[in-house]
């Protein structure tokens, strides 16, 4: 297979959609979903297929979380899986926090809208500003200092 | 190899160069301007995707060494706490700047009369004055006309928003009764000659889709292309050549192939900044320039200066609407900027406001500060920082050092196999005290505005972006590169016009005052043109 062919299979992707959850999870409290509801798989995967690298932390951490997440108690299977595969949680934070937040479902419950900040940008009022009475007060800042000086050194 | 020569051959089509061209353009002479990078298209910039916050740390970040474009040059800058940043298309680094676009103050040309550090300029704040105004006419700078900091001046436009992230700030510095007002910038609040205005969009540092930022590709180029100027792009200069009188006579080139060209010119302006300049200067060596064309002061590449900056946040208790706005251009402040020697250092700074950060950076800010958890308490986390951080930078005004230096690098190179700049920098006793003060009084007024905590980074690594002094001004040839209208001591037809002139650095952002002197350099050129090489 070369690099280009490179996919996870859909047991891969079903796990890493339940560790997604996991790392950001779903919540009614702010009206988000999870991030393995929400697709951010699907821009780890292109990830994979970038950095080969990445695949060697992830791909062995997934097949751990599967057999993990096998455990009645989550709490305990997701410590189980930081001490048998430290390095998989901090390498796909990084990602995860990236393709969470810059995913327009998210970006709406944020209130930007749901779309880029181009072309449509924020309205803002002009701002009232009596509020620089103060500073007028105060008078002068600056201090004078005379004509450039003939040598110019 | 072409054959012609041009009357005015400018090097570089960033914010001096597009100001010098347009200003030049009315003689009718032939000018051409050579720029390494290309035009911009607006639909390119991140601003109209999704993924922009990421893309700062790609294709458009802020430094040449980690964009891998073409047209940037890598520098070696492994030598210094702070990290270069800038961007070589037309616009040079104004298409990324934030257009915080203030002037610099008169007794920033009297340091050494004034504070008996550094030098004076060889001219000052009056004799720069009516190229500042001209300058806002042209670059179209929104602002409000009373800031007792400066002597009274004009802007075009009415100040951008200060937006519910300004106000808060602002009462934060009325608390503490310290000055501050609303930032002059160059972004157009409203329609102004052909731009639209502002839609606080907040992505300034990746560029202005919209146009409402003045990058000069959309302010200066048009009207000099218009009135005859030409351009070329993707063109690098590798040196400037000297004919047998000891003018310089034309560049060595190469184009968007790589194809090696010459270019002749009766008159040569550089325009690549402190970096860009002193780099060609020290590649167009010859038996009578070994150490470097226009060096016989031996200066070309001393004196480096950055602005030493801090980055202060704080975080607030309720939404602040800080994704709204321009990035950097909200409000300013110089209760530090003249010097009190009670405070420990000479001259002194600016606090310049930040709008909040996009919802990537706040997640991975968060991450990186354990505010923003995985797992359970992941979105609690998150919420109690999204848009509820604001803060400011502080330019700290760096002295020139002949330690602080630009070399070329012995083995670096870029793509067309020419050496590229190694950067030598050390902060002073001076800047790191002065950066010490300013933390903690952004500090202490981010509390005032009801922040309730506050992080900092001084210096802040990345923020090389205003590049300053290399080929300093000054009446004396034994003591500077170019005199006091921008023409080198060595070569009477040779004419620096970008921050390497600098004698000093201000603490303020640096563009409006490189534009101001280019303008000026122009202007006593073309009334000079009968005797320009006397």
């Amino acid at each position: 297979m070369t690099d280009s062919d490179y996919r996870l299979s859909d047991e891969q992707r079903r796990h890493l959609a339940g560790l997604l959850d996991c790392i950001i999870p779903p919540s009614t409290k702010y009206d988000l979903p999870g991030a393995g509801e929400l697709g951010v798989g699907a821009f780890i995967e292109a990830e994979l297929l970038r950095n080969p690298q990445l695949r060697l932390v992830v791909e062995p951490g997934l097949a751990l979380f599967a057999a993990q997440s096998r455990e009645p108690d989550s709490g305990t299977a997701m410590q189980r899986l930081q001490a048998d595969a430290p390095a998989l949680i901090p390498t796909l934070l990084f990602h995860a926090y990236v393709a969470y937040y810059q995913n327009p479902r998210i970006t709406q419950v944020l209130g930007l809208g749901g779309r880029p900040p181009h072309p449509g940008g924020y309205p803002m009022a002009a701002s009232d500003l009596s509020i620089l009475d103060p500073v007028r007060r105060r008078g002068k800042l600056y201090r004078d200092a005379g004509s450039a000086t003939p040598e110019g050194k | 190899m072409s054959e012609e020569t041009v009357d005015v051959l400018i090097i570089g089509a960033g914010a001096a160069g597009a100001a010098f061209a347009w200003s030049m353009a009315d003689t009718k002479m032939n000018i051409l301007c050579l720029e390494q990078g290309d035009w911009v298209k607006h639909d390119d910039y991140p601003g109209v995707g999704d993924d922009w916050e990421m893309r700062q740390f790609g294709d458009f970040g802020l430094s040449p060494n980690g964009r891998g474009r073409r047209e940037d040059y890598p520098v070696n800058d492994s030598q210094s706490p702070i990290k270069t940043s800038m961007f070589n298309a037309v616009g040079g680094s104004t298409i990324l700047y934030a257009a915080h676009f203030p002037r610099m103050h008169p007794s920033d040309f009297r340091v050494r009369t004034l504070d008996g550090v550094a030098d004076d300029w060889p001219l000052d704040y009056a004799q720069l004055e009516p190229y500042y105004e001209v300058n806002a006419r042209m670059m179209g700078v929104s602002g409000l006309a009373g800031d007792p900091a400066y002597p009274p001046k004009q802007l075009p436009l009415p100040p951008l928003p200060l937006g519910l992230l300004g106000e808060t700030l602002a009462a934060g510095f009325n608390k503490l009764g310290w000055h501050w007002w609303p930032s002059d910038s160059a972004i157009a609040s409203q329609d102004y000659e052909g731009r639209t205005g502002c839609i606080n969009a907040g992505t300034c540092l990746v560029g202005c889709p919209h146009g409402a930022k003045a990058s000069t590709d959309v302010t200066y180029w048009p009207l000099a292309l218009r009135q005859g100027v030409r351009l070329k792009t993707r063109c690098r200069v590798r040196e400037i050549t000297l004919g047998g009188n000891g003018m310089a006579d034309g560049v060595i080139y190469y184009d968007e192939e790589g194809v090696e060209r010459r270019q002749r010119a009766e008159v040569v302006v550089i325009a690549c900044n402190g970096i860009g300049t002193p780099r060609i200067l020290l590649n167009s060596r010859s038996a009578q320039f070994p150490d470097g064309l226009a060096n016989r002061s031996g200066l070309v590449g001393k004196r480096l200066m950055f602005h030493p900056y801090a980055l202060v946040r704080g975080v607030f208790p309720d939404p602040l609407d800080g994704y709204k706005g321009a990035t950097g251009c909200c409000i300013i402040s110089q209760e530090f900027y003249e010097t009190d020697r009670e405070r420990g250092f000479v001259r002194g700074y600016s606090f310049e406001m930040l709008r909040g950060m996009g919802p990537v950076f706040t997640a991975l800010s968060g991450m990186s500060s354990g505010h923003v958890p995985w797992g359970d308490g992941h979105h609690d986390g998150y919420q109690s920082l999204w848009d509820r951080t604001a803060g400011m930078v502080v330019i700290c005004e760096d002295l020139p050092e002949e330690c602080n230096r630009v070399t070329l690098d012995p083995d670096l190179t870029d793509a067309d196999g020419i050496p590229a700049p190694k950067i030598n920098y050390r902060l002073s006793d001076n800047s790191s005290r002065m950066l010490e003060h300013s933390v903690a009084r952004a500090s202490e007024v981010l509390h005032a505005a009801g922040a309730r905590e506050c992080t900092s980074e001084a210096p802040l690594k990345p923020a090389g972006w205003h590049l300053m002094g290399t080929a300093r001004m000054g009446t004396d040839p034994n003591t500077s590169v170019v005199n006091e209208w921008g023409r080198c001591h060595d070569v009477r037809n040779l004419f620096i016009i970008d921050g390497s002139i600098f004698v000093t650095s201000g603490g303020v952002n640096p563009t409006n005052t490189i534009q101001a002197l280019s303008l000026h350099i122009a202007d006593t050129m073309k009334r000079n043109l009968a005797n320009l090489f006397d």
